[in-house]
């Protein structure tokens, strides 16, 4: 299993990684769920990170993502030893995410969703004596958003009101709406139809190339298109890293994982 | 969040023109009941920044009103201070308070929430119920009110003190609405509707509730200073738990999540609680007077159908309805 970063893109062979998980170990009482995972992703790169239901993707994000203090290893984002940070200091360090399951503010409207990131992206949260209406500038961030991922129709709906989908795409626009440096997607287009998954698949693609991805999806279609490398867990173990091309034709994959689907 | 109330400007108008009409032509006693109302719908209008918007179930907000009589009573009596000092002083002492007390009680949340707050008010209470500097159980005289010789006036008349008061809570009511009508706002009603999801988008959560905890406080005290110069004394009893419970009430039937709810729910519950206990009233609508020994019985039947016929509060009721008519 290679250690070194792979350069996607063309990268220089001079950068850091914008994240490095090292050696993360965690278990949830007797249940080892992630075993010595490192991970390393160069600026821009998209990475995919796939496995059996229960491998421990989920919580490797919330390791990741500040949710969960591992029982030992460390995360670094762009250089900075974030391993003892919370959620919210490294959510502004450029670190986003979204959730496998929507996790929004359902009595609100996409309108007040997306300004409430907004609002925390502008750094203007803790602005208290100037109306909120006044801040032109995190409201339009908010609209342009809306057009930019087709939710121009319903800024104005109640969030609980939207079909399943339309709510899938509003938990990648409140991770997008921080401007973030990684982005983290939890099975983006989990639950979704073909049509919106083409839809979601073509907006991935299309975010900026400066964009570092961490991609947990389930249809190996969307992310063998995607990716520049992929990283396989089973329980809780890194069974593989390696392009896409590699994944595909490796036997072990194709036994334990693939075989399955 | 904000902009989806129609109805908090008319209504606060209503109020603003019934306290108006209420204090024109008043006698003695009305006066007293407005200064009352003032008070406790700043009191309330306070809570509710926490309770409503903020999503933090406060049981101990007396311990700021107790804090900032005290504190009233203190700078005045024991220093000399003019009194515009010491409600300046009470402000500061609650919000200190709120703000070494806050650090603790932030971190839990739910029905640990109300607890810890619960013990912070009675903490506060028994201090002041033992401390001998502050005269133990019998509390503190001789508070005097604003010395508004400067514009000719007298606070010690009624009409004057309840006039204060009344400004001043118009006062705390327009700065609440700025407070939760801006970003810092938007943020707390985040925070109460998905914190995990806005600390994940970056927020410090517990800065926003400690900031939220410490305004409150801040104008409990102020609330508390108001109570101390209005009745001229202090004691324990304005720390004791049931006087939080009732701010909470008067929140809950009002309507958490509005500031004039909250208000309008310091008028009712006032208003009931004089009327209720007066023989006078009784027998003014034809029942026996001696319902009035049984008020407080009374008042419970009604918070029981108000909470019943109107699960949001008079406010809540009052929108629902005025939405039912425009679509109709
Ligand atoms: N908070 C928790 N407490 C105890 N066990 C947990 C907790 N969270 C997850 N687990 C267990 O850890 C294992 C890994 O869960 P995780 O959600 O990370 O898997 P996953 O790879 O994301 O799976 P899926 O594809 O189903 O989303 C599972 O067996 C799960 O039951
Ligand atoms: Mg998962």
């Amino acid at each position: 299993m290679s250690t070194t970063t792979a350069h996607a893109r063309g990268h220089g062979s001079t950068d850091t990684p914008i994240l490095h998980a090292e050696a993360i170990t965690h278990t949830f009482g007797s249940l080892l769920v992630t075993d010595s995972v490192t991970l390393e992703l160069a600026p821009g790169e998209r990475h995919g990170l796939i496995g059996p239901n229960g491998a421990g993707k989920t919580t490797l994000f919330n390791i990741i993502a500040g949710e969960i203090v591992p029982d030992s290893g460390s995360v670094h984002l762009g250089g900075v030893d974030v391993t003892r940070l919370k959620p919210d200091r490294r959510a502004r360090l450029g670190l986003a995410r979204s959730f496998q399951h929507n996790n929004l503010f359902t009595d609100l409207t996409v309108r007040e969703n997306l300004s409430i990131a907004g609002a925390i992206a502008h750094r203007v949260g803790h602005v208290a004596w100037r109306a909120f209406a006044r801040h032109r500038e995190v409201h339009a961030s908010a609209e342009s958003l809306a057009v930019a991922l087709g939710l121009e129709e319903v800024l104005d709906t109640v969030v609980r009101h939207l079909s399943y989908g339309t709510q899938r795409q509003l938990e990648i626009a409140l991770a997008l709406a921080l401007d973030p440096m990684i982005l983290l997607l939890d099975e983006p287009t989990a639950g979704m139809s073909p049509e919106e998954t083409a839809a979601m698949k073509a907006m991935i693609a299309a975010l900026p190339a400066s964009l570092t991805l961490l991609v947990i999806e389930h249809d190996m279609e969307v992310l063998f298109d995607l990716a520049d490398r992929i990283t396989v867990l089973d329980y809780g173990k890194v069974l593989l890293q390696g392009t896409p091309r590699e994944v595909r034709d490796s036997d072990v994959v194709r036994s334990r994982y693939l075989g399955m689907q | 969040m904000i902009g989806r109330d129609p109805l908090h400007l008319p209504v606060a108008a209503a109020l603003v023109i019934a306290a108006g009409v209420a204090w024109y032509g008043g006698d003695f006693f009305r006066h007293e009941v407005l200064a009352e109302i003032a008070i406790y719908a700043i009191l309330a209008m306070s809570l509710d920044l926490l309770v409503g918007y903020a999503g933090l179930v406060s049981l101990g907000h007396a311990a700021f009103f107790a804090a900032g009589a005290y504190a009233t009573a203190a700078c005045t009596v024991f220093f000399g201070w003019p009194v515009s000092a010491a409600t300046v002083a009470a402000v500061g002492c609650a919000a200190a308070l709120a703000a070494v007390a806050g650090v603790f009680v932030i971190r839990v949340s739910g029905v640990f929430f109300i607890m810890i707050t619960l013990a912070l008010g009675q903490m506060v209470y028994a201090y002041f119920f033992k401390a001998s500097e502050f005269g133990k159980d019998d509390g503190m005289a001789g508070i005097p009110r604003p010395d508004l010789s400067m514009i000719g006036l007298d606070a010690t008349d009624p009409q004057v003190f309840s006039a204060l008061t009344l400004i001043a809570a118009f006062g705390v009511w327009a700065l609440l609405r700025t407070v939760v009508g801006s970003p810092f706002g938007a943020m707390l009603v985040a925070i109460h509707r998905n914190e995990s999801r806005v600390r994940a988008l970056g927020c410090p959560v517990p800065r926003y509730k400690l900031a939220a905890f410490v305004l409150a406080g801040a104008i409990g005290g102020f609330a508390g200073s108001l109570i101390a110069q209005h009745s001229g004394f202090v004691s324990p009893d304005l720390g004791f738990w049931t006087v939080s419970g009732e701010v909470l009430i008067m929140v809950i039937i009002g309507g958490m999540g509005s500031l004039v709810g909250a208000a309008l729910g310091a008028v009712v519950m006032v208003l009931l609680r004089h009327e209720l206990s007066h023989r006078a009233f009784w027998e003014a609508i034809g029942l026996p007077a001696d319902l009035a020994s049984y008020w407080q019985f009374v008042m419970g039947l009604i918070f029981i159908a108000i909470v019943l016929l109107a699960g949001d509060g008079l406010y809540g009721r009052l929108l629902t309805t005025w939405r039912r008519l425009r679509r109709s």
